[in-house]
């Protein structure tokens, strides 16, 4: 198979003196479907590499069926990889903890869900929600601790007057609200690392900026790094460090937030960028750089999955998926377009 | 675009009204649901018209009203939503004194809807060509199988999908097509006016944009006028001519397109245009709007925005504002102007 290892180094994290909380090489996930015997499979998620600092926000974009949403369930351990391996704080857990993930890991790696109705049980107060992870991860030494405990959680994520909504019900808040109790209750257990699946895409517009404001506060304050997983790259842009961009299943691209959006070199890329509505260009200017839909993921033959939609698509990319190029410092892209096979202008 | 010409035949039926005259008039619409808990005023005196091959587009956050005004529009409010004044003038007829047959004709023929997530209200045992035909064939009862098959066929070419799909199932095509098949029945009836709620919100951004594309294009070509609603409004403001943005039922600032987008007037607009993150320029910390959209229950007195207004001041929980215009053809309900 391809070897895409993106290594810490790739991404010139030894620059930076925050320590690599999480990495991820290889990280493959492949569904049998079809039939008794299951001969067929969905390649969800192939050979996915990246690695996460303290306190920094990495960027995965990409459209429905790109592998985004595959990408943090496997690393919260809601199910296995097909292969690959999660490091945390330097540990394979895959190794480590081979029966599902520990208390350790599941306190260190927390996720915040993209339905912010549907992340809680309605029959339960906002103060449950809060208490239960504490008991269960042993956050507090005594029971008369827990209620201020969750007060301080609920202050911390903007929810005022704390008393208050702690004794509310899910149905009484609204869905940023909501959302902001599911953060409150990730951030109970002290993680590292959220894992941030769409956070905002169900939330009333005009309270989705305070969302992605207040997780900005906390990976500075508390130095909390996040996987933010989102379709929309204009927020990518405003809340991430760094941005990758998976298609059909492949990274394709990555690189530093404004790179990325300021000079994309993938066709994907450049595709996914001409389509964000852009009220300053009317729609029939806007430039059109491919069309059609992604393939299907069930056995897609070799090569660039992109290939069939590319408007530069060359012999070799039905061929052979690309290996990872730097073209710039921080700046990398699979594409047969970059590097030696090419003759292209690899930097 | 797509190269395909669009046959003559799909051509509107030509108004008898004349061009000064708005094709869809909107005056003074409110909207109540009555709930156990108390009548909740979903729309509240909107109003607004919209001209021949234009596109008017109601902006605004879920529980606003728009979708309510649609369906207000087409008739098709259940209980317990209850028109509770005003009047919808359709060339002139009011939709909400039609009786059935009135109805009958007016619904499809003369406006038409493509809903949100219509793409999953597709029929899973039909084939797509079925289901457009089964439009025609209600609506023309004249027309022959076969004629209304191969109109199917010639639609789904206009929405820019291959016409041997004719027989395809709607499990068999990817959700960006089902929603081109549901906008290929809307167009089955040459209609005057489309409403358009959320057309592309389940949608990823690449199959939006061909879409609105394709839209805009069958837009110039045929000529209909469309309403067009959505939370998006980068996406309103590059696909309309005019857009009305409301709050908590209410119309609170409407003007056209660009006049919005580059001097937003209304506080609750100047809110919403600072809670997009931009693709391009500097960037700048956001603030959004503080708060969460009111209860309708119990809306706030005064302007219903006030209690997350950071311009508010001595009369505005005290008395609403109306509708003023306070430029040419700019149109704000807040006390600040």
């Amino acid at each position: 198979m391809t070897k895409t290892v993106l290594t810490a180094e790739q991404w010139k994290l030894a620059e930076s003196p925050d320590p690599v909380v999480l990495e991820v090489r290889n990280l493959t996930k492949h569904f049998p479907v079809g039939g008794m015997f299951r001969s067929k499979h969905v390649h969800a998620l192939t050979d996915v590499s990246f690695a996460i600092r303290r306190g920094e926000v990495l960027a995965v974009v990409g459209e429905s069926g790109s592998g985004k949403s595959t990408t943090a369930r496997l690393i919260a351990r809601l199910m296995e990889p097909t292969r690959g391996e999660i490091l945390f704080r330097g540990q394979n857990v895959l190794q480590t903890e081979k029966r599902g993930a520990s208390l350790s890991y599941r306190s260190g790696v927390q996720m915040i869900f993209q339905d912010p109705f549907g992340s809680m049980n309605p029959t339960h107060s906002v103060a449950h929600h809060i208490m239960r992870p504490l008991q269960i991860h042993h956050k507090v030494e005594r029971r008369s601790d827990l209620l201020p405990r969750v007060h301080e959680l609920l202050a911390t994520v903007g929810l005022n007057p704390p008393a208050d909504i702690a004794n509310k019900y899910p149905h009484e808040l609204s869905g940023g609200q909501r959302q902001r109790v599911a953060i409150a209750r990730a951030l109970a257990v002290d993680p590292e690392i959220v894992l941030a699946d769409e956070p905002i895409s169900m939330l009333d517009v005009s309270i989705r900026i305070g969302i992605l404001n207040l997780m900005a506060k906390l990976k500075k304050e508390i130095g909390i790094g996040y996987l933010y997983i989102t379709h929309d790259i204009a927020s990518a842009r405003y809340f991430a460090d760094r941005i990758m961009v998976l298609y059909a299943g492949q990274m394709m691209e990555g690189a530093d937030s404004d790179e990325l959006i300021g000079n994309p070199a993938h066709p994907y890329t450049k595709l996914l960028l001409s389509a964000v509505p852009n009220p300053e260009v009317a729609l029939g200017q806007r430039e059109v750089v491919a069309r059609g839909e992604p393939p299907s993921l069930i056995d897609p033959p070799p090569g660039c999955p992109f290939a069939a939609r590319c408007p530069q698509v060359m012999d070799v990319c039905r061929k052979v998926m690309p290996d990872v190029q730097t073209i710039a410092p921080n700046h990398w892209v699979r594409c047969h377009l970059y590097g030696e096979a090419s003759g292209g202008t690899a930097a | 675009m797509a190269s395909a010409t669009v046959p003559t035949s799909l051509s509107p039926q030509s108004s008898a009204s004349s061009a000064a005259e708005p094709l869809l008039d909107v005056q003074d619409l409110s909207v109540e649901y009555q709930t156990l808990r108390g009548p909740v005023q979903a729309v509240s005196h909107v109003s607004f018209s919209i001209g021949q091959g234009e596109v008017f587009g109601l902006a605004g956050e879920s529980g606003s009203g728009k979708s309510t005004i649609a369906h207000a529009i087409m008739r098709i409010l259940h209980s317990p939503a209850v028109i509770t004044g005003g009047n919808v003038l359709f060339d002139g007829d009011d939709v909400l004194e039609m009786d059935m047959d009135g109805l009958e004709a007016f619904r499809w023929r003369d406006v038409s809807m493509v809903f949100q997530s219509a793409m999953n209200a597709l029929n899973p045992v039909l084939t797509v060509g079925e289901q457009i035909a089964d439009v025609i064939q209600r609506h023309q009862p004249k027309t022959t199988k076969q004629q209304a098959k191969d109109r199917a066929a010639e639609l789904l070419d206009i929405v820019g999908i291959d016409r041997n799909r004719v027989d395809d199932y709607p499990h068999q095509l990817s959700g960006g097509m089902r929603q081109r098949v549901v906008i290929a029945v809307a167009l089955a009836l040459k209609p005057q006016l489309m409403i358009m709620d959320e057309p592309t919100t389940a949608l990823d951004v690449v199959v939006q944009k061909d879409i609105m594309q394709q839209i805009e294009y069958l837009k110039k070509e045929l000529g209909f006028s469309i309403l067009f609603i959505t939370h998006d409004l980068s996406l309103m403001v590059e696909f309309s001519d005019r857009i009305g943005v409301m709050y908590a039922g209410e119309i609170v600032e409407t003007t056209n397109a660009h006049e919005l987008f580059n001097k937003p007037l209304h506080p609750y607009t100047q809110g919403l245009m600072a809670s997009f993150p931009a693709l391009v320029g500097p960037k700048e910390t956001l603030t959004g709007i503080p708060g969460s959209p009111p209860n309708m229950l119990e809306p706030p007195s005064g302007c219903r925005f006030h209690p997350r207004c950071s311009k508010a001041f001595a009369p505005c929980p005290l008395q609403q504002p109306s509708l003023r215009e306070v430029e040419p053809g700019h149109f704000v309900a807040c006390h600040l102007y």
